[in-house]
């Protein structure tokens, strides 16, 4: 009878891991060019500030990754 | 069970202490004449309250054992957070060097671009095609749905497409 107990729940809460702030945050639009005339550098250099853009996100993104598998490392060995 | 929480231990020690005496008191007093009579409901109390007792040690002991395993789980949830912030504090770091360095990167590319490709700006024209393409790509639209500002679109197509479709008759010699 005494196994029953087992059945209980242990009254000991933990909170669910805040993230960064830094990671909370949207990627943003591309930039465009939005004009009918444009010189090559021009368009280049909007081209490559997009690419750049790519990359901060993709880096987030990893960040994310990074964050979810350590995250879930540590809930894992609470046991 | 719920007796142990607002009853001290000690209280359940007592009634088995109480029942054991009981029984042995019930057993010894049998062989004494007078009192041989109340032996038996002597004994009869000492097995209830033995049981009892007994039932009630059992809760005290896996009480117990709970509120170690509780203290457990209260220490490893702490330091599983303490490590969640520092983890934290390493991706936000690592995050910060990646974006920076990005930037970095990337302002060379465009002072690259300055010197090197302005040179060619005159002799290489873009097209408003060439415009339009890079916004659709940009805003992920369709090429249809960009317009870019101040320039035409040649929609002969799509006025072809929308006119209302002959009958086939009118395609018979008459």
């Amino acid at each position: 009878m005494l196994g029953a107990c087992s059945a209980i729940s242990v009254p000991v809460t933990s909170n669910f891991p805040s993230i960064p702030e830094s990671l909370n945050k949207d990627c943003g639009p591309l930039q465009i060019i939005g004009k009918p005339e444009v010189k090559l550098s021009e368009l280049v250099t909007t081209v490559t500030i997009n690419y750049e853009k790519y990359h901060e996100c993709s880096a987030k993104l990893e960040a994310w990754r990074e964050w979810y598998n350590e995250q879930k490392r540590i809930f894992n060995n609470i046991k | 069970m719920w007796a142990l929480n607002w009853l001290p231990d000690i209280v359940f020690h007592l009634i088995l202490i109480a029942g054991v005496l009981l029984l042995l008191a019930g057993w010894s007093l049998r062989r004494i004449p007078l009192i041989s009579k109340y032996s038996i409901p002597m004994q009869i109390v000492g097995v209830l309250l033995t049981v009892l007792g007994i039932w009630y040690e059992g809760g005290i002991a896996k009480d117990r054992e709970w509120n170690i395993r509780v203290a457990e789980l209260e220490v490893k949830v702490a330091e599983a957070e303490a490590k969640a912030a520092n983890i934290n504090t390493r991706i936000v770091e690592r995050v910060v060097t990646k974006t920076r360095i990005i930037k970095e990167k990337g302002e060379t590319v465009v002072k690259y671009i300055d010197r090197e490709v302005k040179i060619a700006d005159e002799s290489c024209k873009i097209t408003p095609a060439v415009i339009k393409a890079h916004d659709a790509a940009a805003q992920n639209k369709a090429i249809d749905e960009v317009t870019v500002p101040g320039t035409t679109v040649n929609t002969s197509e799509i006025d072809r497409a929308a006119q209302p479709k002959r009958p086939w008759r009118d395609f018979l010699p008459k």
